[in-house]
C-alpha cells in the first residue's frame, strides 16, 4: 500500500532522510515515533504529496504522491498537528468538502461528532482548540480514505476525548485502510498502535509489530533495578525496565520505555529487529 | 478516472467555490455597493446630477477594484502552509482548480458587482427620476464592449497569479511588482528612444500625425479606442494595436499557466 524505497529528502542543506526504506501494509494503525525534528511530520507530508519526493522513492496506492492526481487525493488525507480553522460552521466545511471523497459518510461524521460531544452547527472560531481538533478528526475519519495520516491527533484533547478517540479509531480501521499516527504522546495511544515505527538519524530505527516486540523484549516493573537491562527508569512503584526477552513470556509493551530503550541501544535494536524487511 | 479534467468534478468544484465565494466576498460586494449608494446620495445634494458616463465609469472602476481584491479574499489561503491544506488536498486536478479559480473570481465578482451596482442605480433612477441624468442601461452599450470585459479579465488574471505567488500582503506586493514593471519598461523605452535618436522618433511621430484623420477628435487618440478607429486606416498603428492585444493575451495566458504550475507544485 505504501512503499518508501531509499528516500532521500532535505530542506535546503538540512538532510532529513537519507536512504529511508519502509513498507506499510493495509489493515494496520501505525505509530510513528521519534524525537523532535527527526522528520515525522515531513514523512507524513511526503506521503500526502505536500512535499516533493523523487518519483520512485515514494509510492502510495500505486501513485507518486507529489503528482496530486485526483484519484490519489481521493484516498489519502493528512490531518496536521494544528489544523487552521476555516470560516463558517463545521457543517458547512464538511458538506462543501466531504462529497469530493468517494468514501465520505456524513452519518458517520455526525455520529463521531456526537461521541465527541461537539455541535457541528457551531462556527469553528467559536470552538476551543480541542473541540476544533475533534471536529477535524471526525471529518478525517468520515472521509474513509484508504490512507489516513494523523499528526499528533491527541494533542489538545481532554482525557475523556482521548479515550473516545482511541475507541473510534479502533472501531473504524478496516482491512482496506492504513492509518499512520505520528505522536509524542505514546501513552495516549497505547493499545491502539501496532506496528510501531521509530525514526532516528534520517533512518528507521525500529519497525516492528507489537507481537514481534513482545517476543524479543520484556517490559517489567520491579522494586530493585536489575542487571543487564536495556533501559531502566525509576518510577513511584520502583523501576520500569526493558530487557531482552529470554524467558519467552509475553509482557505488556510500554511504548515510552520502548522508545527510550531504542534510543539508548540503537545497535542492539538494529541487530535484533528486521525493521519491516522481509 | 480522468486525472486531468472531468467535467462532473469540475462542476462540483465550481459549485463549492461559488458557495464559499459569497461567504468570503459577499461583505466586500455589499460594502462596495454601499459606497456607490453614498455616491448617488451625495449627488442629490449637488446642483448637477452625475451623467451616465460618470456613473458607468465608476461602476467599471468599482468592478475593477473588486477584481483586484477578490483573488486574495476568496483564495488567499490556497498557498498558505497550514490553511491551504484543505485546498491542495481536495480531490480535484490542478487544471480544474486553476480554471475554477479564474471562473469564480472573474464571473462571480463581475456579475455580483455589476448586478448589485446596476440594481442600486436603477432603484435610484426610479426613486428620483428628476435628479437622475438618465436610465443607465440605455446608455451602457458603448462602454460595455468585449474589450472592457477583457481589460477587467487582464487585471483579474494578474492578481490571481499574484495571489498564488505571494504568501502575504498579496495585493500590495502584486501592485508593487506591476508598478516596478512599468518603471522598468519606461526605462527600457527611454534607452531605446535614446539609441534610435530623439529626432528620428519625433520625425516618425510627425509622419504619423500627418495621416491622422480629421473626423477623429485629437483628444480621443490618447485612448485605445481612438487608436483603433485610426488603425483601420493606418497599417503601422494597426500593427501596434495588434501587438498590444497579443501581448495582453500572452500576459493572460502566462498568468493562467503560472497559476496552474503553482497550484500543481506548491509545497506545504
Amino acid at each position: 500500500m505504501i512503499e518508501i524505497n531509499n528516500l532521500t529528502f532535505s530542506y535546503s542543506k538540512n538532510k532529513v532522510f537519507d536512504g529511508l526504506t519502509l513498507s506499510l501494509t493495509k489493515g494496520n494503525v501505525y505509530g510513528l515515533l521519534g524525537q523532535n525534528g527527526v522528520g515525522k511530520t515531513t514523512l507524513l507530508k511526503l506521503l500526502a504529496g505536500l512535499q516533493q519526493s523523487t518519483k520512485d522513492a515514494c509510492v502510495v496506492n500505486g501513485f507518486h504522491p507529489y503528482g496530486r492526481q485526483p484519484e490519489f487525493l481521493q484516498d489519502v488525507f493528512y490531518l496536521p498537528d494544528d489544523p487552521e480553522s476555516p470560516t463558517g460552521t463545521i457543517n458547512q466545511f464538511v458538506r462543501h468538502n466531504g462529497p469530493f471523497y468517494r468514501g465520505f459518510d456524513y452519518k458517520q461524521f455526525r455520529s463521531m461528532m456526537d461521541r465527541f460531544e461537539v455541535n457541528p452547527d457551531e462556527k469553528f472560531k467559536n470552538l476551543s482548540a480541542g473541540q476544533q481538533k475533534k471536529a477535524f478528526i471526525s471529518y478525517a475519519l468520515a472521509l474513509n480514505t484508504k490512507v489516513l495520516l494523523l499528526d499528533e491527533p491527541s494533542n489538545g484533547m481532554d482525557i475523556t476525548s482521548k479515550s473516545v478517540f482511541r475507541s473510534i479509531v479502533a472501531g473504524h480501521i478496516s482491512e482496506e485502510q492504513v492509518i499512520i499516527i505520528s505522536t509524542h504522546q505514546v501513552r495516549d495511544l497505547e493499545n491502539l498502535i501496532d506496528p510501531v515505527i521509530i525514526l532516528d538519524q534520517k533512518q528507521v530505527l525500529l519497525h516492528a509489530s507489537i507481537e514481534e516486540i513482545t517476543k524479543k523484549l520484556s517490559f517489567i516493573t520491579a522494586a530493585k533495578e536489575e542487571e543487564g537491562v536495556l533501559y531502566s527508569e525509576q518510577t513511584p512503584l520502583g523501576y520500569s525496565m526493558v530487557k531482552a526477552n529470554v524467558t519467552g513470556v509475553d509482557t505488556k509493551v510500554d511504548l515510552e520505555a520502548l522508545f527510550n530503550a531504542a534510543l539508548q541501544h540503537k545497535e542492539w535494536f538494529k541487530e535484533h529487529f528486521k525493521n519491516g524487511r522481509q | 478516472m480522468n486525472n486531468v479534467f472531468a467535467i462532473k468534478r469540475f462542476g462540483a468544484l465550481v459549485k463549492k467555490e461559488c458557495r464559499e465565494f459569497f461567504g468570503n466576498f459577499g461583505l466586500t460586494v455589499l460594502s462596495m455597493t454601499g459606497t456607490y449608494v453614498i455616491y448617488l446620495l451625495a449627488s442629490l445634494l449637488s446642483s448637477s446630477p452625475p451623467g451616465i458616463l460618470s456613473r458607468l465609469s465608476l461602476i467599471i472602476v468599482w468592478t475593477g477594484f473588486a477584481l483586484v481584491f477578490a483573488p486574495s479574499k476568496v483564495y488567499g489561503t490556497a498557498n498558505h502552509k497550514k490553511m491551504g491544506l484543505s485546498y491542495v488536498q481536495l480531490p480535484s486536478s490542478a487544471l480544474e482548480k486553476t480554471i475554477s479559480m479564474f471562473v469564480v473570481t472573474y464571473l462571480c465578482v463581475t456579475l455580483s458587482m455589476l448586478i448589485s451596482l446596476f440594481a442600486v442605480d436603477t432603484l435610484f433612477y426610479l426613486l428620483f427620476p428628476s435628479r437622475s441624468s438618465g436610465f443607465l442601461l440605455t446608455g451602457s452599450h458603448s462602454m460595455f464592449s468585449i474589450k472592457t470585459f477583457f481589460d477587467l479579465f487582464v487585471i483579474q488574471s494578474l492578481f490571481v497569479l499574484g495571489n498564488m505567488v505571494f504568501k502575504r500582503q498579496k495585493v500590495v506586493k502584486t501592485l508593487a511588482v506591476l508598478i516596478g514593471f512599468v518603471f522598468l519598461l519606461s526605462f527600457v523605452m527611454g534607452l531605446l528612444v535614446k539609441a534610435i535618436g530623439i529626432e528620428v522618433v519625433e520625425r516618425w511621430i510627425d509622419t504619423m500625425l500627418k495621416d491622422f484623420p480629421q473626423e477623429i477628435e485629437p483628444g480621443r487618440i490618447v485612448g485605445m479606442r481612438g487608436l483603433r478607429l485610426w488603425s483601420v486606416e493606418n497599417p503601422l498603428i494597426r500593427n501596434f494595436v495588434f501587438i498590444t492585444d497579443t501581448v495582453r493575451g500572452l500576459v493572460v495566458a502566462s498568468c493562467w499557466f503560472g497559476t496552474y504550475r503553482l497550484i500543481k507544485t506548491t509545497k506545504y
